[in-house]
């Protein structure tokens, strides 16, 4: 089919065996590529009883349709495996330059299997796959690995490469993606299964192109796209994802002191403005975005300094700054330098600390337990020191670098109570008590607390989309209609990352589902129309559902963690925003036509093509 | 009633816009003076639909979003906003 290579390659580390599978048209028709083709593979190749550690968990990356097509903000890809840190279902959408990189080599999709005895690398390029030594490169920053690694393979390569705390099963270490500038695979701990297998590093170059059915077509209509995109997301390209800090503290969307919290002052001096004012010294963008919405920072002296390199995102900002009340922005800045440079998740990392200083704060944790460390509220230098241990598996980082849910079950006590995840997977920056949709994405998303999987908060706030239904945005603290918005946009943002393309995108609706539509067809020569497209994301989102029943997902899992569901703010305009979760899953099981225990009935799996 | 800017957007328009009137107005009949502080993030100025200007700017009033035929009424303050930042 046009718009693919219609290619899987497929690498067996255990018998180092190489060998590329025909993409079947059927397959793509019914998941585009992606995060759908990512799940049935998944779906298909493992099974319940699965250590996501073990030699079984399979590691699967997509590419989609738009990859190194001419739509901008598509040079993403993603990837999926069974999380170390959750249990279930775990991926990560990730841009930069490598699933360019990937496709051009002629492939679309890539499946890893089995477990190396010692550690290599896998080089892919033009001319073939091979499985490389990687003993020299082993125990080095995903920096300097990338570029040891160009300088074997091809210095335009990019490089997906795990950091030391891949290498020790940190359940959420990241796989850092090693172009001209660092972009990470950071949720779910997909550098822990790389780690799993010895498996440092997949470097890729390609020089091959890309056969489209329309491109002229494409490009006639991308040229009406892109200054739109480009002007409504000017705030973005200045100001970066964390731009947003201090609106979101002032409307009670921006967490704080592990959740706890209702407003804070330090909010303003670790924005996105604050940022642009202080150590800001340029912009990065993934290849062929107009966005640029990355940070470039540099830090010349002090005790954080010097630094040169990415700048903290919004999320970094919110769990390392929020929730642990470090307003030093450019201690923030080193965590998060450390984080890209070990291989570890910043989110699930600042919000591990922030458990930790809690569970201190309340004499849970001790100085004996610390290493004699003082895990206080706002202590930067804490915040730092912990980055390191817990990469490195040190002290009291031994403890951490297995996630809050599970580190609270070690302890023990009453641990548990002060622990924010669902299903594991400790939460994005967005309140779900301030947006109702991402309390009930976040309890319903496969792979737990996730934000991405409705980006709800965005058509709460501002966005609609009338040809999928959503003529106006959806009106906040209201519990009518809540459910089919959900499964909505989950749906919608399903088919996104099958294709795969950038949220921003949708902000000021630059790009609406209609040009999706369209640009599938011009791309690809389908004739898909509006009601395939939202299938396909309904049917990839099933998928999913399907892949966590198996392994015991229920619903006692779609839940919230007690404070979520609990603790009302103090703040006058946030006072009564607790969503009211038990109506909230019984009308979203009704409106998906799943039982309610939370299973996908035979009717909706059969009118999905999913009941065998 | 009272137009206060938040976060980046207090950069681009400054102090809060203050607009003297007695009868309640709709969020509709503001555009004019919001377009003088925001330029294009009021897209069309008077003639912007619901969804142009709220895919571009929030408006809220004691924690909720408003629409552009809510009435605003004298002594209001309303949160501008940028819509959707974060990852």
């Amino acid at each position: 089919m046009f718009g693919y290579h219609n290619k899987i390659l497929r690498v067996d580390l255990t018998t180092r065996k190489v060998s590329v599978q025909e993409l079947d048209d059927g397959l793509i028709k019914k998941y585009l590529g992606g995060a759908g083709l990512c799940a049935r593979i998944l779906y298909d190749e493992t099974g319940p009883d699965i250590d996501p550690l073990g030699v079984e968990n399979v590691l699967v990356a997509f590419t989609g349709p738009f990859t190194d097509t001419r739509v901008p903000s598509t040079s993403r890809h993603h990837i999926m495996a069974c999380s170390p840190l959750t249990g279930v279902l775990g991926e990560s959408s990730v841009g930069g330059s490598w699933g360019v990189h990937f496709k051009r080599t002629g492939h679309d999709g890539l499946v890893i299997t089995g477990k190396s005895v010692s550690p290599v690398y896998i080089w892919i390029h033009d001319d073939g796959v091979e499985i490389r030594d990687a003993e020299l490169v082993w125990g080095k920053d995903s920096v300097d690995s990338a570029e040891w690694l160009k300088s074997e393979t091809h210095p335009k390569a990019t490089v997906a490469t795990i950091g030391p705390a891949g290498e020790r099963l940190v359940r959420f270490a990241s796989i850092s993606h090693v172009g001209e500038k660092i972009r990470s695979a950071g949720r779910t701990g997909m550098g822990a299964v790389m780690g799993s297998k010895n498996l440092k590093a997949i470097v890729a170059f390609g020089t091959k192109t890309l056969a489209q059915a329309d491109p002229d077509a494409l490009w006639a209509d991308l040229k009406q796209v892109i200054p739109h995109i480009t002007k409504v997301t000017k705030a973005f390209g200045k100001f970066g994802t964390s731009g947003g800090v201090d609106n979101y503290e002032r409307i009670g969307n921006f967490p704080i002191k592990n959740w706890s919290g209702s407003r804070w002052e330090g909010a303003q001096k670790i924005s996105g403005a604050a940022m642009h004012d202080t150590v800001l010294s340029g912009r990065t963008a993934c290849l062929k975005c107009p966005i640029a919405c990355g940070r470039q920072i540099k830090i010349t002296a002090g005790k954080w300094g010097p630094l040169d390199g990415e700048g903290p995102e919004y999320e970094t900002v919110g769990t390392m700054g929020g929730e642990c009340l470090v307003d030093d922005l450019e201690a923030i800045c080193k965590a998060n330098d450390l984080c890209n440079r070990y291989g570890l998740d910043t989110m699930s990392t600042g919000a591990t600390i922030a458990f930790a200083m809690e569970l201190y704060e309340r004499g849970i944790l001790s100085k004996e337990d610390t290493d004699g460390l003082e895990l206080t509220w706002g202590n930067g230098e804490v915040l730092v020191e912990l980055v390191e241990r817990i990469a490195l598996r040190k002290g009291i980082g031994r403890l951490m670098g297995e996630g809050s849910l599970k580190m609270a079950q070690k302890i023990g006590k009453n641990a548990i109570e002060y622990t924010i995840t669902v299903k594991g997977l400790e939460p994005s920056a967005h309140d779900p008590r301030r947006f109702w949709s991402q309390a009930l994405s976040y309890a319903t998303a496969a792979r737990g607390a996730c934000h991405n999987a409705s980006w709800g908060h965005a058509y709460e706030l501002a966005l609609s989309m009338e040809e999928i239904g959503i003529p106006q945005p959806f009106e906040s603290y209201q519990a009518e209609g809540l459910a089919e918005f959900v499964a909505t946009m989950q749906d919608y943002q399903s088919v996104n990352d099958a294709l795969i393309i950038c949220r921003f995108v949708q902000v000021g609706k630059a790009v609406t589902a209609t040009n999706l539509v369209n640009w599938i067809n011009m791309i690809t020569g389908q004739g898909m129309d509006l009601a395939e497209f939202m299938k396909i994301g309904e049917r990839i989102f099933t998928l999913k559902r399907l892949y966590n029943t198996r392994l015991g997902i229920s619903r006692k899992d779609d839940t919230l963690p007690p404070r979520f569901m609990t603790l009302n703010r103090k703040d006058p305009e946030l006072t009564n925003q607790l969503p009211p979760i038990g109506r909230l899953l019984g009308d979203y099981y009704e409106y998906r036509n799943w039982s309610e225990e939370g299973y996908p009935l035979f009717t909706k799996l059969s009118e999905l093509g999913l009941e065998k | 009633m009272r137009f206060e800017f938040l976060g980046i957007l207090k950069q681009i328009a400054g102090s809060p816009l203050q607009v003297v009137q007695e009868e309640p107005l709709r969020l509709h009949d503001l555009l004019g003076p919001l377009s003088t502080r925001l330029g294009e993030f009021v897209p069309y100025g008077c003639e912007t639909t619901e969804a142009q200007l709220l895919s571009n700017l929030s408006f809220i009033r004691d924690g909720k979003m408003l629409r552009m035929e809510d009435r605003i009424d004298k002594d209001d303050t309303i949160l501008v906003i940028l819509p959707a930042t974060g990852g």
